[in-house]
């Protein structure tokens, strides 16, 4: 998993909950990194299952909703790091198709490690934008807080529903639909 | 301490720890990035020179279509050859029935880069199994080369190429290219030098072919002397050439007595042993300035230029003393033959080769007439009239 995925993860820690919550969660979590990440490294994806797991503990949140706020903080920070992705683009439906034809493609040409997860996208009607999320990682949380992040960004309410599909990863399916005006 | 300074600190220490990482990473990155632009730069240069060779290529291969002379092909050969390949002595074998033409071009760096051109023709000798070459081939002097296997290696050459000639079907020889730095030919030169060479070929057979069908057109096929039309050409040009620096010249008519008889008696197959016999008999007896040629049958004509009808006289007595003297052999027998000469000589402004044939023709009529095996000279005979002679 990229090391930006474990930075963005440790700056939302600090920032939501506190630096000592931050400090706590990697000296208990037993890593093999140690928790010196940066962001140009690669690291096991299951450091990641740890701290979240952890995380939930020392909290007392459920993982899937630790997962859509780091999802959406995430999202944040990739409109930051990445404002090249997101010129001409409007909305949550013009962005999203791009992911897997365009964004992931110019990250296989800067990692060409990256282990990327695929989000394959039909448009079944003009409201409704299906996304079929399949990872290795198996993380469709935070793909959902992503999806979460990516209309708070465009400033909209969209509803996001969710469905898993068998295969193996299995796959889940978002169906993005827009609230009849 | 307070217990938030501790945290701190831990936390800094392993920020530092991590941007230590990342440096390493950028380290590698950033080295992975030369060595890929390093790449991207030579394939670049390789595209680029690519590109000069397609060029190149078809510049020559356009030069090549027009030329149908083989000093030129070479010429040419050369001049593309050493826009890729600086500094190098080429040369051209062509393989002939029994040697080899060899054309050998070098830098001239005197005259402008105009290259030298050599001819010469060389034995097959070792040479031979080149023409049998199915691609090309480097030689270093002292690796690949065995002691004195090379001939004709510059004494300044370190590596030598041997590149196939090879029209569609058959080969035509091969070049060899010299260069004075050993191991100087890359894959690329090879590559284009071997892409240069099979468009020579193309052109350079269409240039064997060409002149061949101009030997054929000029040559009498049995005798292997000119034939009437190039005697023609040729001795249209002395006459005219004689007429206007008011020069002495003189054309001579020789036919074979009772040659007839000769075919009748032996066959035509003995016929045509006379006749190649008498050819060469002729050829060594005129000189490198005369014209000589096949006239038609048994007739034979000879231009003599610079020479008056007098000094023309011991010429055909030599020859017609020298055809008299050659013995044949046919169906267990012996033979010998004679022949008639007629000469006139060219009377200057207001003659013309149909009128100097003529009177040779006449003058032949009368060697014929007075008994054969002679030679009379057209301004010795009396006025008569014209009168066929009969068993020629």
């Amino acid at each position: 998993m990229k090391g930006v995925v474990f930075t963005e993860f440790m700056e939302m820690v600090e920032d939501r909950f506190s630096l000592e919550i931050a400090e706590r969660l990697i000296e208990e979590s037993n890593l093999a990194s140690r928790g010196i990440y940066t962001s140009v490294g690669t690291y096991d994806h299951q450091e990641m299952v740890t701290l979240v797991t952890n995380l939930s503990a020392f909290v007392g949140m459920p993982v899937p909703d630790l997962l859509h706020e780091f999802g959406r903080h995430l999202f944040k920070q990739f409109v930051i790091k990445f404002p090249e992705f997101f010129e001409k683009i409007q909305s949550t439906f013009d962005f999203l198709p791009q992911v897997e034809s365009y964004v992931h493609l110019e990250v296989k040409k800067l990692y060409p490690d990256a282990e990327l997860p695929t989000f394959s996208c039909a448009f079944p009607s003009p409201d409704r934008l299906d996304m079929t999320y399949r990872s290795i990682r198996n993380l469709p949380d935070l793909a959902e807080g992503l999806i979460l992040g990516c209309t708070e960004h465009f400033g909209e309410t969209l509803e996001i529903k969710r469905e898993t599909l068998p295969g193996d990863p299995p796959g889940v399916l978002f169906s993005i639909i827009s609230a009849k005006e | 301490m307070s217990d938030d300074l501790v945290l701190l600190r831990r936390r800094l220490e392993r920020e530092k720890l991590a941007r230590r990482q990342a440096e390493q990473i950028a380290e590698e990155k950033s080295r992975a990035i030369y060595v890929k632009s390093r790449e991207l730069e030579e394939a670049l240069a390789a595209e680029s020179r690519m590109k000069n060779e397609v060029e190149l290529l078809l510049n020559a291969l356009e030069a090549f279509t027009s030329r149908l002379e083989i000093s030129e092909i070479a010429e040419h050969l050369h001049r593309f050859l050493i826009q890729v390949i600086p500094r190098q002595y080429l040369k051209l074998y062509l393989r002939m029935e029994d040697h080899f033409q060899v054309l050998s071009l070098r830098e001239n760096t005197t005259e402008g880069g105009i290259p030298v051109v050599g001819e010469e023709a060389a034995p097959l000798g070792k040479w031979a199994s080149f023409v049998e070459l199915k691609g090309p081939q480097v030689i270093q002097r002292g690796v690949e080369e065995k002691e004195g296997e090379i001939h004709g290696l510059q004494a300044e050459s370190a590596s030598l190429l041997v590149l196939p000639l090879s029209a569609p079907g058959h080969p035509l020889g091969f070049i060899t290219i010299e260069s004075p730095q050993p191991g100087s030919f890359t894959k690329d030169h090879i590559r284009f030098a071997q892409a240069l060479a099979n468009e020579a070929a193309v052109a350079l057979e269409n240039a064997l072919l060409f002149r061949e069908v101009k030997r054929l057109s000029l040559t009498d096929p049995l005798t292997g002397l000119n034939n009437r039309r190039s005697f023609d050409h040729s001795a249209r040009q002395m006459v005219g050439v004689a007429i206007r620096h008011q020069r002495p010249l003189s054309v001579l008519m020789l036919d074979i007595d009772f040659f007839k008889k000769v075919n009748d008696t032996y066959g035509h197959a003995v016929g045509d042993q006379v006749l190649t016999g008498m050819a060469q008999v002729c050829r060594q007896s005129i000189r490198s300035t005369d014209l000589l040629a096949r006239f038609g049958g048994e007739e034979f004509s000879l231009l003599f230029p610079e020479t008056p009808e007098d000094d023309a006289r011991p010429l055909a007595e030599r020859l017609r003393q020298a055809i008299s003297a050659l013995v044949f052999e046919a169906a267990g027998q012996t033979f010998s033959i004679t022949a008639s000469l007629g000469i006139s000589e060219c009377s200057g402004e207001g003659d013309s080769l149909e009128s100097l044939l003529e009177r040779s023709d006449a003058a032949l009529y009368q060697a014929k007439k007075a008994g054969r095996n002679r030679t009379v000279l057209w301004g010795t005979i009396t006025p008569g009239p014209a009168a066929d002679y009969p068993g020629s």
